[in-house]
């Protein structure tokens, strides 16, 4: 439960990026409980506070998004879910709960099971109430970034990205997409680099190796 | 923005996003089992989470700049390559940073 940990940091800090840019505690809540991917979240909030349209908080939000619809491609054979339990499946199908399931050795489909389902539902607790926390005016935690532990959350990323790096093939495509969209970043607006990344999977993809 | 709007762009984002999630679960799994479509989506993560780390670690207002983030996240990667706990390369990612950041 490693992953609770930055989370509830971001969800404060979420929480209270919400109320700064001029939403309420119910529309910063409604977010987490309703969209539930960080990313996503920041990007609509910061584009709100930036005195952005609608149009152009919802594109972020669903550029940044977006890539919850391919992790749910990629579990959903793995989890073998149907009815309600897919609907939840579905909402709790983030970074975090698709990682961990994903780091589990993939062969003992319980135990991705387990993985997925208890991050998933960990983190919308932690997530949830956090934001509630940060939103409540608790600006003593106010933004990670300006302490410098901003870091943390792409280490926690990496960490559960190693183990599936298992061959220097694999690597190398990892390289390449983090360099490809770093090089697009200037250019896209924010999310755009991330998705456009999907490309590479097709490209390496394509044929048998 | 009106509350209002505000409201509209909560609640359109967060269907949207709730589509792109379902759909995802509902495609056939005579498509997904596709040997191409599965190495493809066996990629997709992988992929996407890298160039995550990567525009979390560099990017900041569109531009690529290298500060304390990089350094927190290279501390991160020794610690994963001298196999520590997730605790333990969360921490040392973290704390790096911020003694970067702060002192630096």
């Amino acid at each position: 439960m490693g992953v609770a940990i930055p989370v509830g940091i971001y969800g404060a800090a979420f929480g209270a990026a919400g109320i700064a840019a001029g939403l309420s505690i119910w529309q910063t809540s409604a977010l987490s409980l309703l969209l539930f991917s960080g990313a996503s979240q920041f990007a609509i909030v910061g584009v709100i506070g930036a005195g952005g349209t609608l149009i152009a908080a919802i594109l972020a939000g669903v550029l940044l998004g977006l890539r919850n619809g391919f992790y749910a491609l990629r579990m959903a054979p793995l989890l073998g879910t149907s009815g309600i339990k897919r609907i939840v499946a579905s909402h709790i199908t983030i970074d975090e709960s698709t990682l961990v399931a994903l780091a589990q050795d993939q062969s003992d489909q319980d135990r991705v099971r387990q993985g997925f389902w208890f991050t998933g539902l960990g983190v919308f607790f932690f997530w949830n109430l956090f934001t509630l926390v940060g939103a409540f005016g608790a600006s003593l935690l106010d933004d990670p970034s300006k302490w410098g532990l901003d870091s943390a959350v792409p280490a926690a990323f990496l960490a559960l990205l190693w183990p599936q790096l298992t061959t220097t093939r694999l690597r190398v495509i990892a390289l390449i997409a983090m360099a490809t969209a770093l090089l697009l970043s200037p250019f896209l607006s924010p999310g755009l680099p991330i998705i456009s990344v999907v490309v590479i999977a097709f490209i390496a993809g394509w044929r048998a190796r | 923005m009106t509350t209002n709007s505000i409201w509209l762009t909560i609640l359109i984002s967060s269907a949207l996003i709730f589509i792109a999630r379902i759909i995802g679960y509902n495609v056939p799994s005579s498509i997904l089992a596709k040997e191409r479509l599965q190495r493809i989506t066996t990629l997709i993560p992988i992929v996407l989470l890298a160039a995550l780390v990567g525009s979390q670690t560099m990017v900041k207002s569109g531009e690529v700049v290298i500060d304390h983030r990089l350094a927190g996240l290279l501390a991160g990667a020794i610690a994963l390559r001298l196999k520590r706990s997730f605790l333990v390369v969360l921490v040392v990612a973290g704390l790096t940073g911020a003694l970067v950041y702060n002192f630096i």
